[in-house]
């Protein structure tokens, strides 16, 4: 039996993890009823709401192991609220009891996760310091690789540099490569290699698909965003659509060339065809509905909180009957 | 794909020659930077097994030759870093400037010819009545 501050802790971790585990089976349910349309969001509100998403198991968790820990404290017992939240042992936790096993299993899950999601991110940085190994210096801080493949993109968390290829540079005029090089720079000016990564990680504790939706629906919004951050340099919106295409052609006909494509389930339309479609309307979108969706993550956490104890007693009740 | 300072050194080296055994290789590198023979074998071994070198036996030694040009090799790390990550498992680090997994077709990306050309008639017939 573990007591005192430690096992205040652990119980508190174990109710951060049952709600966790109850919002992400909430959000896969509201996601599969396609409850969450993210479209009719502008890039910006779809960034913040995404984050939004992935962050809300482990901010209602906290929010909900809050409530229910400050209602089990012996200060507030005479408060009405913990007449329906009471945590009856939140000093006391046994790692041989039902939490102990239910904490250990979702621990050893959540490492076994982030440990995958970490391996895969330190492969693909040893492969982007390989390209920069083989790559040269450019105009305007650029850094170019010699190939015959056309492609350009920004890669590298600590440094990120925007990359463009010999093939690609070749085929451009230099007003394509002006946008070319403003769209990587915007990504590297909002840090989105490091942004991406960190989304990667915290959607590994979703289901695959909607970790597959999400990753893509971010990626889209982050790829709207340089475009836009393109436009407001004086660029002209037709411009940069044209050299999107102009681009989008180059590069995969370079690689269905040498290399066999991946193929690809998309959930929703493609990343150009939404980037231009975007760029070229006058509508960008809703903002995120801040106030609700804070009301929202609130109550959420009351249930969840309500939820825990709930089940908490119900296990209890069950194990000492049987 | 984990690349060592000195792997880099051997790949690029045999970019520049046809063929070479690890005595060859090492004769090169110990006017360079020193070291074995031994590391070099092992440098060696290491680039075949990762499929950046080929090799076959004459007499009693190996002689090695590069796998794919430098050109292709490139490519092939910028497909492996440009792949949708989210479908293949693969890359997150960075923002590419369009995805190569692109799956639109011609026909998709005539209409999205279109959808510009009309956006530019629009806004010159827009700017010619303004």
């Amino acid at each position: 039996m573990i007591t005192g501050f430690l096992g205040f802790m652990l119980n508190a971790f174990s109710i951060i993890v049952l709600s966790a585990v109850a919002v992400i089976a909430l959000v896969s349910l509201a996601f599969y009823c396609r409850s969450i349309d993210f479209h009719r969001l502008s890039a910006e509100s779809r960034q913040i709401g995404l984050w939004i998403l992935v962050c809300s198991p482990w901010l209602i968790g906290v929010l909900s192991s809050a409530i229910v820990m400050l209602l089990s404290s012996p200060s507030v017992s005479s408060f009405a609220g913990s007449q329906f939240v009471h945590w009856h042992h939140p000093t006391e936790f046994a790692l041989d009891s039902w939490h102990g096993y239910f904490v250990s299993i979702m621990l050893g899950l959540a490492l076994l996760m982030a440990l995958r999601a970490y391996i895969r991110v330190v492969r693909s940085s040893n492969t982007i310091r390989t390209l920069s190994a083989m790559s040269r210096p450019g105009p305007d801080g650029v850094r170019i690789l010699d190939t015959n493949t056309a492609a350009a993109f920004t890669a590298g968390i600590k440094n990120p540099d925007c990359y463009i290829t010999s093939a690609l540079l070749d085929q451009i005029s230099g007003e394509e490569f002006a946008i070319i090089r403003l769209h990587e720079m915007a990504h590297i000016k909002c840090n989105d290699p490091v942004k991406k990564t960190l989304f990667y990680l915290l959607t590994t504790f979703f289901p695959a698909p909607l970790a597959i939706s999400f990753n893509q629906t971010m990626a889209t919004a982050m790829e709207q965003s340089a475009d836009a951050a393109v436009v407001s340099e004086q660029h002209d919106k037709a411009t940069i659509a044209k050299t999107l295409l102009k681009v989008r052609r180059l590069a995969v006909q370079e690689f269905t060339d040498q290399f066999r494509l991946p193929q690809i389930c998309h959930y929703g339309l493609d990343n150009i065809d939404q980037r231009i479609r975007y760029l070229l309307s006058d509508n960008k979108g809703d903002e995120v509905p801040m106030l609700s969706v804070l009301a929202f993550i609130g109550l959420l956490a009351i249930f969840c909180a309500l939820g825990a104890d709930t089940i908490h007693h119900a296990v209890e009740i069950s194990l000492h009957h049987s | 794909m984990i690349l060592g300072e000195l792997e880099k050194l051997v790949l690029n080296y045999f970019w520049t020659v046809s063929s070479a055994d690890a005595k060859q290789v090492h004769e090169y590198f110990s006017k360079q930077r020193g070291g074995s023979l031994n590391t070099i074998q092992t440098t060696l071994d290491r680039l075949f097994k990762k499929g950046l070198l080929n090799r076959i036996k004459i007499g009693h030694a190996f002689h090695y030759s590069a796998a794919s040009s430098r050109k292709a090799f490139i490519s092939q790390l910028i497909l492996t870093v440009t792949q949708d990550f989210v479908s293949s498992d693969e890359d997150n680090l960075l923002a590419a400037f369009v995805s190569v997994s692109s799956e639109l077709d011609d026909q998709q990306l005539s209409e999205l010819e279109s959808t510009i050309r009309e956006y530019e008639t629009r806004n010159l017939v827009q700017g010619s009545k303004s």
